[in-house]
């Protein structure tokens, strides 16, 4: 019999079958033992049970990694959001490429104002936006597809973007902390970047977004999640 | 929601509207991996300020408490279950990785109510291929759309050699989730 079974722990909802229920909360991990249940209504939507979700805890050990409510990240102003993905493809693969990414995944993709017409570096769409190419809903990113670098120390590998506020304390503090710079502060497409290295030899780009600061440190969110 | 002013070439259009009540081709979070987990959340704790779980075996497949666990990271604000909360990030899955790092890529959703074949083989079509050594990635795995999983269903290269992590939600899925949202026609 089909039920909808919602974790006391974390308070995600999941609608399966009694035979096919996970053993652990696939949002916590938590054990089925704190599933609650109510038989199915026809719609997860509809289902009765909701479960307020855990507080945070300001004081956390940041190192501790059993399950916790994610903290307040309105003090960073942004900074650390991973903000875009970039690809790499061979000097030559434009069309290839932009014909994989339309075709098979519905992607709306330009190309960035000063490339290079026969290999141009190409922003792409995701999924929904805003009015000014900015992802409009939660939880997904947009990107880049860009020829392999050719610059000093970047490797011909596929990175992400971080956000930062502060270029050169984010290369100070990643050396600090065991990563290595590739390339120092540059500029692209009027938009200042540099690139790094972290400890393990991940390879991305940081990305100075100084005096921007995200609508939600101004105005509170509310984890409403699917309650 | 938030405002921030146009970055990129404007090319005097919005982006298109994505009118389908499916989330296939979104790029959900992004994939790194790790040797040495203490030295890679120092690194990022202390660097970048990320949050991190270690993420259920329902989403990974490794069993809670393991010496190499994967990790559900917040690069920003978060759902309590580590989806975003505000538009314009992603948060990140990491894993350990045994031998060589492995490629980084973005974790895309596919169609939910599509055979996991019928994707697969639209992607070699055009020119794909489906990563099945799991020397080249710990998350390469046969093709399996006998039962609903959390975890990434599919490793797959595009033309130029880029990894994606393909992920088929289960049908389970709530649609008044805020990631789930789509455009009006």
């Amino acid at each position: 019999m089909k039920k909808i079974y919602t974790c006391f722990a974390c308070g995600f909802p999941i609608a399966f079958e009694e035979t096919e229920v996970p053993a652990h909360c696939p949002g916590c991990g938590a054990p089925r033992s704190q599933f609650l249940e109510e038989p199915w209504c026809g719609s997860i939507e509809k289902r009765r049970i909701h479960v307020d979700p855990p507080e945070v805890d300001p004081n956390r050990d940041p190192f501790d990694i059993s399950f916790h409510p994610a903290k307040d990240f309105a003090p960073l102003r942004g900074h650390g959001r991973t903000r875009q993905w970039v690809m790499g493809y061979n000097k030559g693969q434009a069309e290839e490429m932009r014909s994989f990414y339309q075709d098979i995944f519905g992607w709306d993709i330009i190309e960035t104002e000063n490339s290079d017409p026969e290999n141009p570096t190409m922003y792409c769409a995701t999924g929904p936006g805003t009015e000014n190419w900015e992802p409009r809903v939660c939880s997904f990113g947009y990107g880049f597809l860009t020829p392999y670098a050719e610059e000093g120390e970047v490797k011909p590998a596929a990175s992400f973007i971080l956000e930062v506020k502060d270029l050169e304390e984010t290369l100070k503090k990643t050396v600090e902390f065991g990563g290595k710079v590739l390339r120092e502060r540059f500029t692209f497409e009027g938009q200042d970047y540099a690139v790094i290295e972290d400890s393990e030899g991940n390879q991305m780009y940081i990305w100075e977004l100084k005096d921007q600061e995200p609508d939600y440190c101004t105005n509170p969110i509310t984890r409403t999640g699917a309650q | 929601m938030e405002q921030v002013k146009t970055t990129y070439p404007n090319p005097d259009r919005p982006p298109k509207k994505f009118t389908a009540k499916s989330l296939h081709g979104r790029t959900r979070l992004y994939v790194i991996t790790y040797k040495d987990l203490r030295r890679f959340q120092n690194f990022y704790i202390n660097v970048f300020g990320w949050d991190m779980i270690e993420m259920p075996v329902a989403a990974s497949g490794i069993p809670a408490g393991d010496e190499h666990p994967s990790l559900l990271i917040a690069t920003g604000p978060a759902q309590y279950d580590y989806e975003g909360v505000t538009p314009g990030h992603m948060n990140m899955f990491v894993h350990w990785a045994p031998g060589e790092m492995e490629k980084p890529g973005p974790f895309t959703e596919i169609h939910m109510d599509r055979p996991l074949e019928e994707t697969i083989q639209k992607i070699i079509d055009h020119g794909g291929k489906l990563i099945l050594d799991k020397s080249k990635s710990a998350l390469a795995k046969p093709l399996d759309d006998s039962k609903q999983s959390w975890e990434i269903h599919a490793v797959v290269e595009d033309p130029a050699g880029n990894y994606l992590y393909l992920w088929k939600c289960p049908s389970s899925r709530t649609w008044d989730e805020l990631e789930t949202e789509y455009d009006e026609m």
